[in-house]
């Protein structure tokens, strides 16, 4: 029986080379559409994510090491830096100072593990860490021994595997989920074993054999004390005593300001192809609306009505346009998901998936733009036709 | 051709339609049921013009058309002019009206089937061996002859079974053999169905049945 859905599909086959064009047209729009959402989402989500996991309200570094951290926060880039004494003691009798953790950040000396860039090795102390070691407790890691070691997601590594840094070897204990953030090619190591490390006679250029070097000071504030005053005070007590006191939202300012200029371009660059798009699926929809006007005046000749005629010519786009969304969708995601971590090492700024529940919304947001424009071009055009009278319609010559 | 069809008298009163210089003059006539209708003019004088407002297809500048007292242009809303081809008025035009994209057994079905109904697979087989095209039924227009071409219309327009059928040139473009064939069939149909037919043609073997006819100037 020929229904409207089989007279669609036969219009498909036998007008192989107008569906490829309008399958096309749809393939590089949804494509453009889609990626652009996700890549977006990618960054907002990953500065989030960064301001999240922070987890302290201000961050002490010593002041000639000020942007390497931001650098190592954000960014993953390794570094070694050292304060030339810890200023955490007296920190915890600043005003408003409610808890004080030090870490310890080493880059590998040697490129054993994964990044070509060298492997960020942060030193915590697991139980005091409000910051990482609060959230890996959260992640049910709760030790780390003096041999072990949790990597980043993307290391490169498994549980148990074996690498090493510094001439020691460790275990992999955990490997974190993705954050977005300089964490994600980082490996995190106890104090002892940090320790272990700087206190070796090999290393002494570097570390001097010392012990219980620090790097970098989080500081969570007091309920009733906004983190700028508690910073205020840092600064006035420790005037002078070379070092950098930033608030994480402050920094975090900086990146959504960063963030935001993408935005904006992925923006203009959004509406651009969505007008592109509209204008292009419009012109085709409307010249071949008006290349069957005389199969519309041929079916009203014969009593097809209105209905069923839009019907059949929508059906016909609305499968081309699915395809194209489709394909699109999957080919955009084939083409994001491998090249994740080079994304996001390239961007120097925090980018971390959204998960496929987003990912299913913005395919959703995708499809319902296609359709809109569909909607309004097949609509307008098929106006514009219905305007005529039948035996007008039937006498052109297609 | 099956089933009972709906007879009706169709009254065209004085219509008119101008195209520039050409276009049809002042026309009227009474096609009661069962009434068979030659018309016959010069090229331009509007004998498809006059089929195209019959129809239901075109406004006329002047006149009307009733079926059994009611205006189609003035009591029917379009969507009921449309309907009426479907099941009261067969309108067989004279261009290529076929839908390229469909094989030539689709566009014979196409007006039954897009309107929720199923054609009968046997009557479309007789009606295709009856007009000589059985054998293209699986093609497309555009690989079938001329004359084919205004046979697949014809069956098309058979297949609706309407009381008023209206042909325009059913055998130009046809060979005598099969130009013998479509007279028959639209007589057969007018003498044992009871259709009204409204033919305009130039050919006059058509007037061997004795239709009525108008001539137009």
């Amino acid at each position: 029986m020929l229904t409207a859905n089989k007279f669609a599909l036969q219009n498909i086959y036998h007008q192989r080379f107008r569906s490829l064009i309008f399958f096309f047209l749809v393939f590089i729009a949804s494509t453009c559409i889609f990626g652009t959402d996700v890549f977006m989402e990618n960054m907002e989500s990953g500065v989030k994510y960064a301001e999240n996991k922070i987890g302290a309200d201000i961050i002490v570094v010593p002041s000639d090491y000020s942007d390497d951290a931001k650098e190592v926060l954000f960014e993953g880039n390794a570094c070694t830096i050292l304060f030339r004494e810890s200023p955490a003691e007296e920190l915890k009798t600043v005003e408003g100072v409610k808890h004080v953790s030090e870490q310890l950040y080493l880059e590998t000396l040697k490129m054993d593990c994964c990044s070509a860039a060298g492997v960020q090795i942060i030193a915590i102390d697991i139980h005091s860490d409000f910051a990482v070691g609060e959230w890996l407790k959260n992640k049910g890691i709760e030790t780390l021994g003096a041999d072990e070691i949790i990597v980043g997601s993307d290391c490169g590594l498994q549980v148990d595997d074996k690498i090493g840094f510094y001439d020691n070897i460790f275990r992999v204990a955990a490997v974190l989920e993705e954050t977005g953030m300089g964490y994600d090619e980082s490996a995190f190591i106890s104090f002892e074993a940090a320790d272990k490390i700087t206190a070796d006679p090999q290393y002494k250029d570097m570390f001097d054999e010392k012990t219980g070097l620090s790097s970098m000071v989080l500081i969570d504030v007091d309920e009733g004390y906004e983190a700028d005053t508690v910073r205020k005070n840092i600064i006035s007590n420790f005037y002078n005593d070379g070092i950098s006191v930033y608030s994480t939202s402050k920094l975090a300012e900086k990146l959504v300001s960063q963030v935001n200029y993408f935005r904006y371009l992925s923006y203009i660059m959004n509406a651009f192809v969505i007008l592109l798009a509209a204008v292009a699926l419009f012109s085709l929809i409307t010249i071949t609306f008006h290349q069957r006007r005389n199969h519309v005046g041929s079916l009203l000749s014969v009593g097809i009505g209105k209905k069923k005629i839009i019907q059949v010519f929508l059906l016909e786009y609305i499968y081309l346009m699915f395809a194209g969304i489709i394909a699109g969708i999957v080919l955009t995601i084939i083409f994001f998901m491998p090249l994740h971590s080079v994304i996001k090492q390239s961007l120097n700024l925090p980018y971390k998936f959204i998960g496929f529940d987003r990912v299913a919304l913005l395919s959703l947001k995708t499809i319902v733009i296609n359709f809109v424009i569909l909607l309004l071009a097949a609509s307008l055009s098929f106006y514009r036709i219905m305007k005529y009278e039948p035996a007008i319609l039937a006498e052109e010559q297609a | 051709m099956k089933g009972e069809i709906k007879l009706m008298n169709l009254r065209v009163d004085n219509i008119s339609k101008k195209f520039g210089k050409n276009g049809l003059k002042e026309t009227g006539f009474l096609l009661e049921q069962g009434d068979y209708l030659c018309i016959t003019g010069q090229s331009g004088c509007g004998k498809t013009t006059l089929l195209n407002i019959v129809s239901g297809m075109l406004y006329p500048d002047t006149g009307d058309v009733y079926l059994d007292d009611k205006s189609i242009f003035n009591d029917m809303k379009e969507k009921e002019r449309t309907q009426l081809r479907n099941h009261t008025i067969g309108y067989m035009m004279q261009g290529n009206s076929l839908i390229p994209d469909l094989t030539v057994w689709q566009n014979i079905v196409c007006p039954i089937e897009l309107t929720g109904k199923r054609a009968d697979k046997t009557e479309v087989e007789k009606l295709l061996e009856r007009l000589g095209i059985d054998n293209v039924c699986e093609s497309y227009p555009s690989e079938i002859s001329g004359g084919e071409y205004r046979r697949v219309l014809l069956a098309r327009i058979l297949m609706l079974d309407t009381g008023i059928l209206l042909v325009d040139e059913p055998t130009s473009n046809l060979d005598e053999k099969s130009a013998v064939i479509v007279r028959e069939v639209l007589n057969e149909i007018h003498v044992k169905k009871g259709t009204s037919l409204i033919v305009v043609t130039h050919d006059k073997d058509f007037f061997s049945y004795n239709p009525k006819r108008l001539n137009l100037e």
